[in-house]
């Protein structure tokens, strides 16, 4: 079991260091540059080039990629080209992401896996198809647009709730955690908590669609398979109850792959957060990398790439984990 | 002192049962047709016949296990007198399992991959008996030890995956048994199964019977599993009985064409093994319906025109308990054409 973390975890580091690489290219690849971001529109060809001297992007790239290594090995991940410590604004803005992340994928089990579940046992009736075809369009529905929808018709127009940041400016908190709604409710600072579980709320949303659309349909489609299973005909045939025939011997079963999927979806949460988090203003990682990309500030988005790509692989390791004490026949000591 | 219910009342009754399966956009299929058998208390009934000839619809029906939507369920169906059919769900619920149970052909299917095996067994004994924790728990490894399971205690907490085919379907059996039941249905328990295992298999079902009173519903296509164990065999073909005697009847004077040709396929240990088996030629798919007569005709050798002259009735054997529904059976002088 150690061995298997500890295993997967040392995979983490030649699947980072070829990310790595791509990402480097491909972000010098990008048109533009960080020079064009930095200096005013009269800026001189001498300007530029002195600028770019100094960032070190007159070097060869390999050189360039070295020196990125070296800074790496220290964990330092450079500065943004504001000044300030890549590491820094990481930390400061990560919690933002997680709690939003959390928010919407909470979001997308709370409510896809009962609905899905209850679509698959009324299968063809009305809940069914607006479910399915709920999800289709929660699929098809860029982000994007979606937050965009959504702050202006509850935030702007009605009013209803906040339309961006985490939480009403002018709010006084104790930062323990960086998670706004954990601090407010450790610290006894209720209010705060509250303000932002009512800030999470809409962007959460806009994020959940995609991960909600597809928990409903796998929960959907596997609680059906399950269904069909020989076990659960045995389970009829001993009489148990309804409770129990469709706990323990259908959803238990029907959630393996869902679990799966799950892991595999905080992939597109992430890359949903960076559109979310725009929109809303949120301050986490991914508007952070929304704006790194925009003014080519190469440090901040090899640093926050990296970031989303570790949290990506963790998060599934943890989804194999939770998996092996799902089903036994799955174990990891092999 | 037991009191012995009236040997009257069969423990199952099965009247005309007819089961049509009606899907949208096809043709109904009527997969079990007008079968009718009964088992006494510490009786064991064989149902024979080929794959898809309706044993294991006939099975699920009598446990109500049938789904609801597209199917049509026709004629009788009596447990101890209870009559089945059109029992509410909450009381249909009730019998399954501590009254009536069932025994499936492949275990590792049949059981919960994700539930321990004892788990399995001790859901059922809180269901149908009160029990629940150690109680529970301590039953179940009684249980699987009566079946033959070896140190209970630990093959309690396994898996289904864990343990071997035999030792899949012992459990399989210890749960059917768990609460009881007057009527054990096992279809096809040892198909899954290694040869030396079947016959373990077997023996522990006789077994079962024999203390327990059971009435136990033997459905295979196996007529050597039959030989070993039933008091009376129904012979199943395409939805209908077309024989039904005592064992020893069958075995001794069969009528049915598709009778005998099942006995003739079965593989003999003290046969020449230089001859083939001599399986009946066709499959189930040849068919003709019931209606315009023999179904069994097209794989029939002694197949005249007049088998096809409409649904041939029952006829039975006189002096003998034996029916059989051939028109033209061995022993009859040849139709002259
Ligand atoms: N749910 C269903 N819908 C439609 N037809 C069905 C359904 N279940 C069974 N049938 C049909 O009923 C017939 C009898 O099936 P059944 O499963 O009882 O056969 P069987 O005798 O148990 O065969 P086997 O030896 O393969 O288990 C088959 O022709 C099958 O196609
Ligand atoms: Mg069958």
């Amino acid at each position: 079991m150690v061995r298997y973390v500890v295993t997967r975890l040392l995979q983490l580091i030649p699947t980072l260091f070829g990310l790595s690489v791509l990402l480097f290219i491909w972000v010098r690849a990008l048109p533009g540059g960080p020079d064009t971001a930095l200096l005013p529109e009269n800026a001189t060809a001498a300007d530029r080039e002195r600028l770019r001297q100094d960032l070190g992007l007159n070097d060869p790239i390999w050189v360039q990629y070295a020196a990125f290594l070296a800074r790496l090995a220290q964990l330092d991940f450079g500065h943004t080209l504001r000044g300030r410590a890549v590491s820094t604004e990481l930390a400061e803005r990560f919690p933002a992401t997680i709690e939003l992340a959390f928010v919407a994928m909470l979001i997308a089990v709370v409510v896809g896996i009962p609905l899905g579940y209850l679509a698959a046992r009324n299968r063809g009736r009305f809940l069914d198809v607006s479910a399915v075809g709920g999800s289709l369009i929660g699929i098809c529905t860029p982000v994007f647009f979606l937050a965009f929808i959504l702050k202006e018709i509850f935030a702007v127009r009605l009013g209803w709730l906040p339309s961006s940041s985490r939480l009403t400016p002018g709010t006084s908190y104790t930062d323990i955690t960086g998670l706004r709604v954990v601090d407010g409710i450790i610290t006894g600072e209720f209010h705060v908590a509250w303000d932002a579980v009512v800030h999470l709320i809409l962007p959460a949303l806009a994020l959940a669609s995609i991960p909600l659309a597809v928990v409903t349909r796998m929960t959907r489609a596997s609680v059906m398979e399950t269904l069909g299973e020989d076990f659960v005909r045995t389970a009829e045939s001993k009489g148990l109850t309804a409770r129990v025939i469709q706990f323990r011997h259908v959803l238990r079963n029907a959630m393996l792959p869902v679990v799966t999927a799950i892991g595999l979806l905080t992939g597109a949460l992430l890359a949903g957060a960076v559109l979310t988090e725009s929109v809303f203003a949120f301050g986490g990682i991914g508007s952070f990398l929304f704006q790194a990309t925009q003014s080519r500030d190469y440090a901040a988005i090899m640093g926050t790439v990296l970031l989303i790509a570790t949290v990506f692989v963790v998060v599934n390791l943890v989804v194999d984990l939770l998996y092996t004490v799902l089903d036994p026949r799955v174990t990891v000591d092999r | 002192m037991t009191v012995r219910r009236e040997p009257a009342t069969p423990v199952l009754t099965v009247e005309d049962l007819s089961i049509t399966f009606t899907q949208r956009g096809a043709a109904p299929t009527r997969a079990v047709d007008r079968v009718s058998f009964e088992i006494g208390a510490g009786e064991v009934v064989g149902l024979v016949g080929e794959s898809g000839c309706g044993k294991s619809v006939t099975a699920l029906a009598v446990m109500g296990l049938l789904a609801d939507r597209n199917v049509e369920i026709g004629g009788r169906i009596a447990y101890a007198g209870t009559e089945l059919l059109g029992l509410p769900r909450k009381r249909m619920r009730d019998l399954r399992g501590a009254d009536l149970a069932m025994i499936f052909q492949d275990p590792l299917s049949a059981l919960n991959p994700v539930v321990p095996v004892g788990r399995q067994i001790t859901e059922m004994l809180s269901r149908h008996r009160g029990l629940r924790g150690r109680d529970a728990d301590a039953e179940a490894v009684q249980l699987l030890g009566r079946v033959g399971i070896p140190d209970p205690e630990r093959r309690l907490k396994e898996y289904p995956h864990q343990m071997s085919g035999g030792m899949r379907q012992r459990a399989m059996i210890a749960m059917a048994v768990s609460c009881g039941p007057r009527l054990l249905i096992a279809d096809e328990p040892t198909t899954a199964l290694d040869v030396t295992i079947q016959a373990q298999v077997l023996e522990l079902l006789k077994d079962l019977v024999e203390t327990e009173g059971t009435a136990l519903l033997m459905i295979t296509h196996d007529l050597g599993v039959v030989a070993g164990l039933c008091d009376r065999v129904n012979v199943l073909y395409a939805g209908r009985v077309v024989e039904a005697a005592p064992r020893h009847e069958l075995f001794g004077n069969p009528v049915h064409p598709y009778t005998t040709g099942l006995l003739r396929s079965i593989p003999r240990m003290d046969g020449d093994r230089g001859v083939p088996l001599n399986p009946i030629r066709g499959s189930v798919n040849d068919l003709v319906a019931w209606a315009d007569g023999c179904a069994f005709a097209p794989r029939c050798d002694r197949y005249e025109l007049e088998c096809l002259a409409g649904t041939p009735a029952v006829t039975e054997l006189p002096g003998v308990d034996h029916e059989h529904r051939c028109v033209n059976p061995p022993g009859t002088p040849a139709v002259v054409r």
